[in-house]
């Protein structure tokens, strides 16, 4: 980032954490009668190294083992992969026996690997496409197709029945979005355009009693990030576009704006400010906002991937903690008056504290830590896994994805709380705290983590979406929870 | 004097578990390196994944790097294979009850955009077959899906296969 040598270092190791596994589930399986996947050898002298087309995939396939073509599929490493129609490595299935299926793995004109697996065959395919990758290549291009699909650089290929006919497929992206073109593979005509974008699944729910009851709001979609003070504001996620909305009750709202386009397409976090300013976390860095979100600046100090931000408040002092995911890692801290502080030289995950501290955790290398507003940082111990903190000393609470602890020492011992699949976590002004399960609905407890009530199963039985409750955020109108959304093939 | 918080080193978690195979594992290259994350299992859904393929058995979500870019799984392309180390193998079942064991999986579609699940988070799949009495309907993935009924007697579920499987710590080989 450029602000890298305006940002000041000063902070306080995180302790290491060395919490038992208890929880850590493995399970052995036993091998029955039934199909196992098999390595087969391979012969694997051929020509001089070089990517490859699809049609050049599927003769190398051919020849190595006899079997009806199932799928081929490019897999990309650079960007230079899929230009011009050719990768460097391609995954080809095969119907090599009844009911078994061969998968090779082709890397720069070799097969380098081929597994067997007894399980059920598709429709198979013919054995060349009478359109190859070059030509396919030209034509997503004449179609707008852009390279880089989300997932691989470059442009994938992929060779399938799609529906009963066999389809070839292009992947890059539209508009920062991944899209693909497909093309019949006999005569090349396109058969259709297609983006990968949010669905109306998903949305916020309401509850006015402490996570007891639970309603729909009006707010539905891809809501991927809520402010956790007020101003109480939303981000959703469109196909075109990400807007912000905001409420006043917390069950109906209101869209403020569509976020301008040098914002980008994707953005992590949203908070508010005790001066009502909105920030707002994308990949192009730290974006705020001073009138409730109608218009946003970047002042050019984070312009990489601001993944998590939280508010330190401390007294009358507050300041704003915030991880850098990519580019310039790490975190920092910045005090509403003076200079930026780092605060980590690698990405943590940030959780607000009922106290108005930070903490960070370190999921990598297991280490967390608490911040205030001055920036100091104590060190705290949390169990192994932790990926969310909340509550304050008096009683912590800290999630792994498996179960949720309880602290009642400053985080020197932890004990088991809830054993249950979750992805959010939240305490209320009164106590309160409520799990946001993943796919397992939400739970509360008002006894200090002592019992728990679930208080939702089905989180889709009050706003149809993933089951995930993407955040929870205890606010003095209430609580809020996102049910998470999904995203689809969309003609385009 | 205060100093700028730097990772230790990684821990080195050991197998709880180990199984013999009576078969030939595949030697990860030198480039993989051993990782460890969650893993959980869906079924059902949406016939063609988040990257245009159809999912079947022996197929996994993950994190994508415009979600979670803090995630070195998420830069993983479309179609790469890990290898599993523990648990493995895993089991799946097709809509005739056939049994596969999988001890490689291949990344073909996404989740978890809240990044909740942690870094090297996958999500396996279970398939789509179910009685043709009950829903195609599995948490985590839209609803209804596509599902194909059960065949030649069985009375599996693939949602409940996932769900049977839960949630596990696993250790697992990148891809090269």
């Amino acid at each position: 980032m450029r602000s890298q040598q305006r940002v000041r270092a000063l902070a306080i190791a995180l302790g290491v954490l060395s919490l038992s596994a208890a929880f850590v589930s493995t399970r052995a399986v036993a091998h029955g009668s039934g199909g196992t996947q098999r390595v087969l050898p391979v012969a694997s002298a051929l020509e001089a190294a070089r990517p490859v087309t699809l049609n050049e995939a599927l003769a190398l396939a051919k020849a190595a083992f006899n079997g009806d073509i199932l799928s081929a599929q490019s897999v990309n490493a650079t960007e230079r992969d899929g230009i011009g129609g050719r990768a460097s490595a391609w995954n080809v299935t095969l119907a090599t026996a009844q009911r078994e299926v061969t998968e090779l793995r082709i890397q720069d004109g070799a097969v380098v690997r081929a597994v067997a697996t007894s399980r059920e065959r598709g429709a198979p395919l013919p054995a060349a496409a009478d359109t190859d990758t070059d030509i396919a290549y030209k034509r997503a291009i004449g179609a707008g197709l852009q390279p880089g699909m989300g997932k691989a650089p470059g442009y994938v290929y992929e060779f399938q029945s799609r529906d009963g006919a066999a389809m070839l497929s292009v992947l890059g992206s539209s508009n920062g979005t991944p899209a693909r073109v497909d093309l019949d593979p006999r005569s090349g005509a396109l058969r259709g355009r297609y983006r990968l974008v949010p669905t109306s699944l998903g949305g916020v729910m309401f509850s006015a009693d402490g996570g007891e009851t639970w309603s729909a709001t009006d707010l539905r979609g891809s809501v991927f990030a809520i402010t956790n003070s007020e101003p109480v504001a939303a981000l959703i996620e469109e196909p075109d576009a990400l807007r912000v909305s905001r409420s006043d009750d917390g069950s109906h709202w209101t869209t403020t704006a569509v976020l301008p386009s040098a914002i980008g397409r994707h953005a992590f976090t949203l908070r508010g400010t005790p001066t009502h300013e909105l920030l707002l976390g994308a990949t192009t860095g730290l974006w705020r906002s001073q009138d409730g979100g109608l218009t946003w600046s970047n002042d050019g100090l984070f312009t990489d991937p601001v993944q998590y931000i939280e508010i330190a408040r401390t007294g009358a002092s507050v300041a704003l903690v915030l991880s850098v995911a990519a580019g310039q890692v790490g975190a920092y801290l910045i005090p509403s008056q003076g200079p930026a502080r780092q605060l980590a030289d690698h990405a943590v995950r940030l959780s607000a504290l009922r106290d108005g501290r930070v903490a960070l955790i370190d999921e990598t290398s297991r280490t967390a830590g608490i911040v205030d507003a001055a920036g100091d940082m104590r060190p705290l111990r949390v169990p192994s896994h932790t990926l969310r903190v909340s509550g304050d000393d008096s009683l912590l609470y800290a999630a792994t994805p498996e179960a949720v602890f309880t602290s009642k020492d400053r985080g020197n011992t932890w004990t088991v709380s809830l054993l249950e699949n979750n992805a959010s976590l939240a305490v209320t002004r009164s106590g309160v705290a409520v799990v946001g399960g993943f796919r397992t609905g939400v739970y509360v407890s008002d006894s200090d983590g002592n019992a728990w009530k679930r208080t939702v199963t089905t989180a889709s039985t009050i706003i149809p979406g993933s089951n995930e409750i993407w955040s929870v955020v205890s606010l003095s109108l209430g609580v809020l929870a996102i049910q998470g959304g999904m995203r689809a093939w969309q003609p385009f | 004097m205060a100093t700028v918080l730097r990772r230790s080193p990684a821990l080195v978690l050991s197998a709880a578990a180990t199984v013999a195979i009576a078969l030939v594992m595949p030697t990860p290259a030198s480039a993989q390196s051993e990782v460890s994350g969650w893993f959980t299992g869906y079924a059902m859904g949406n016939r063609y994944g988040a990257f245009g393929v159809e999912v079947t058995d022996g197929m996994f979500a993950n994190h994508t790097p415009q979600d979670c870019p803090g995630d070195p799984a998420a830069y993983w392309a479309v179609g790469s294979s890990i290898t599993l180390v523990s648990p493995s193998p895993i089991v799946e079942h097709d809509a005739w009850g056939a049994t596969t064991y999988y001890e490689s999986l291949t990344v073909e579609d996404s989740g978890d955009p809240s990044c909740s699940q942690g870094n090297y988070w996958a999500d396996v799949y279970f398939g789509r077959f179910k009685l043709a009495t009950e829903p195609c309907d599995c948490p985590g993935s839209p609803s209804p899906g596509y599902c194909i009924d059960d065949q030649a007697g069985y009375t599996g579920n693939a949602c409940n296969d996932a769900t049977n499987f839960g949630r596990a710590w696993a250790t697992y080989w990148s891809p090269p």
